[in-house]
């Protein structure tokens, strides 16, 4: 069953379209990592998916309800941007504030719990001004899970943070969706981080998903390929299939073909030379996450 | 609208700002009945009836002052504004001379109040607010339940500072009947509700504490009033729409129950204000993204 599904989601600020019918599905029990560029569109898809901004159009169902009807709302818990926190108060104040809104019984018992749960138990009553930026996510994080909520929304969650503290949350995160079966979206650019949690992955660009994939089929396409430009591309990759059927293969935009599954270079140019099909270059490649990501992200993705 | 209630009465217990205010109006409120107690004391009129009579310079002196003190114009008018004030100023007239007259209470809330709902935007905090509470009404609902019981209580601690000060230093205030009195001050509470709702108005549109807090001003200290006042001598004919302002109505307000504009007229422009600035907020916050 999908806790988030959207449908066409769109959002226009003026005549720009921040969000063009947006199509996004996550699963139960989900880390989902949402990956995109600076301005792609990530944080707008994140504010509705909050119900903190209204969709120009599409629609948004989080466990089958709009996003601002009050039983889907008290459901989710959101990081958006940045940990909204009064400075002058403690941050055991700030999450008071939170817990009376939210209308819970024992909400001194559930602070104390949060503040502990997210290491913060020894500073509660400091001004959380004089906090540092980890902290602060930190306590953000917090306030997000005040409610219990069964879907977390983070955006950006590692921003700012040194790798020590990226790592402190990231355990964290993975152990609320072990233990607790919080299902997860989180958008950064810590990409080291997110490979490390994420379960599903969805990639925004100029405001449309490029693509949603598993952490497997990631991996799988992460893995080492040979890279070959041939004169004539189409012929070649139909030879290659036939050759090779144990092997996966991919047509990039400029013409080249990736071979996936341990390809043995001698062989693969041995097999175009019979064909007749010169070979321009013929070389192995790895590429790591953030390649995988980037490339995905900056260019049209044609796989 | 109930949890937003609790949420925000635990952040004016736990917060500075309301505290600061209420000192503020305290501080202001002792020092000015103190000094009407003493410029109203007997032994002080005297002394100033006797500098009057001792031969001061008579008729219209233009120039600079050589620090011999008022002319025997001013004494006069000193004395004759005395005279008035030891016979027959009433708790209203006296709260309204230091508070309402020129726009110190409305000014002071105004203030208070865009420090207080602008804070929610500027921290960002409003993110954790609108994804707990998503009905933007049951939001308004709750903050004009607040604005109406802040001003209510801004109204009684100006009230209860300055006639306490005025018991405390002797100052001896006409007696005034207490429906009057209690109407009085529930239509001061409501008119600086409607100066509330403006500014909140003007929060909510901007997100801005700058523009809550300039708005507000220009619109409390009976700027706009005034504007309008100006614009009503040049075009006669629309010259009524200042009586239907809420800084008329506190100019009013500042003489007691007694003041130009009745009470029913100055309920009726306090409540269109509310309803109006209501309105227009639920427009703003359901339109406006959070």
């Amino acid at each position: 069953m999908n806790v988030i599904e959207t449908n066409g989601l769109s959002k226009a600020f003026g005549s720009k379209m921040a969000v063009d019918q947006f199509d996004m599905h996550v699963g139960q029990g989900d880390i989902y990592g949402f990956v995109g560029r600076n301005g792609a569109g990530k944080s707008t898809v994140m504010r509705m998916l909050a119900g903190l901004a209204a969709p120009t159009d599409g629609e948004v169902r989080e466990f089958g309800m709009q996003p601002r009807e009050a039983s889907a709302s008290r459901r989710i818990g959101a990081l958006i941007e940045s940990p909204g926190l009064y400075g002058s108060m403690s941050a055991t104040d700030n999450l008071m504030m939170k817990a009376l809104a939210l209308g819970l019984a024992d909400p001194k018992d559930k602070v104390r719990d949060l503040l502990d749960l997210t290491g913060l138990g020894s500073v509660g009553s400091k001004a959380t001004k004089n906090f540092s930026m980890g902290m602060k996510q930190r306590l953000g994080l917090a306030l997000a899970l005040l409610g219990s909520p069964d879907l977390l929304l983070l955006d950006e969650p590692l921003n700012g943070l040194d790798p020590e503290g990226a790592r402190e949350i990231r355990r964290l995160i993975m152990r609320l969706n072990d233990e607790r079966g919080i299902t997860v979206v989180v958008s950064s650019h810590v990409l080291e981080q997110l490979g490390k949690m994420a379960t599903r992955y969805g990639v925004i660009r100029e405001g449309r998903m490029v693509r949603e994939m598993s952490a497997a089929e990631v991996d799988q396409e992460c893995s080492d390929f040979l890279q070959l430009e041939a004169a004539n591309p189409t012929l070649a990759l139909a030879v290659l299939q036939e050759r090779f059927a144990g092997l996966r293969f991919q047509s990039m935009p400029d013409g080249a073909i990736r071979v996936f599954g341990g390809a043995d270079a001698g062989a693969v140019g041995a097999a175009l030379n019979e064909q007749g099909i010169a070979v321009r270059g013929l070389y192995a490649h790895r590429r790591d996450l953030e390649e995988f990501f980037v490339e995905m992200m900056g260019a049209e993705y044609r796989g | 609208m109930a949890n937003i209630l609790r949420m925000d009465l635990y952040r004016l217990v736990h917060g500075k700002s309301l505290w600061i205010f209420l000192a503020v109006i305290t501080v202001l409120a002792v020092i000015s009945a103190a000094t009407m107690a003493y410029i109203t004391d007997p032994a002080f009129v005297q002394s100033m009836q006797a500098a009057s009579a001792s031969g001061a310079p008579t008729g219209v002196h233009i120039g600079f002052s050589n620090g011999s003190g008022p002319s025997a114009d001013d004494l006069a008018e000193t004395n004759a504004l005395v005279a008035q004030l030891v016979q027959g100023m009433t708790p209203e007239a006296l709260v309204g001379n230091v508070f309402l007259g020129g726009g110190g209470l409305s000014c002071l809330f105004v203030v208070f109040l865009a420090i207080f709902l602008a804070a929610e935007f500027e921290s960002g905090f409003s993110k954790n607010v609108f994804t707990v509470q998503p009905s933007r009404l049951a939001f308004l609902g709750a903050r004009i339940v607040e604005i109406l019981v802040l001003a209510a209580l801004f109204t009684v601690m100006i009230v209860a500072a300055t006639l306490a000060t005025a018991a405390v230093t002797g100052l001896e205030l006409a007696s005034s009947p207490l429906p009057d009195f209690a109407l009085w001050g529930v239509l001061v509470a409501v008119v600086a509700a409607g100066f509330g709702m403006l500014t909140a108005l003007a929060v909510w549109a901007t997100r801005k504490m700058a523009a809550g807090i300039g708005i507000g001003i220009l619109l409390a200290s009976g700027l706009v009033t005034l504007g309008i006042q100006e614009l009503g001598m040049l075009i006669p004919s629309i010259s009524f729409l200042a009586d239907y302002t809420l800084s008329s109505c506190m100019g009013s307000l500042s003489l007691g129950l007694g003041g130009p504009l009745g009470a029913g007229h100055i309920a009726l422009v306090g409540a269109a204000f509310i309803a109006v600035a209501g309105a227009l907020c639920a427009l703003v916050l359901k339109r406006k993204d959070v």
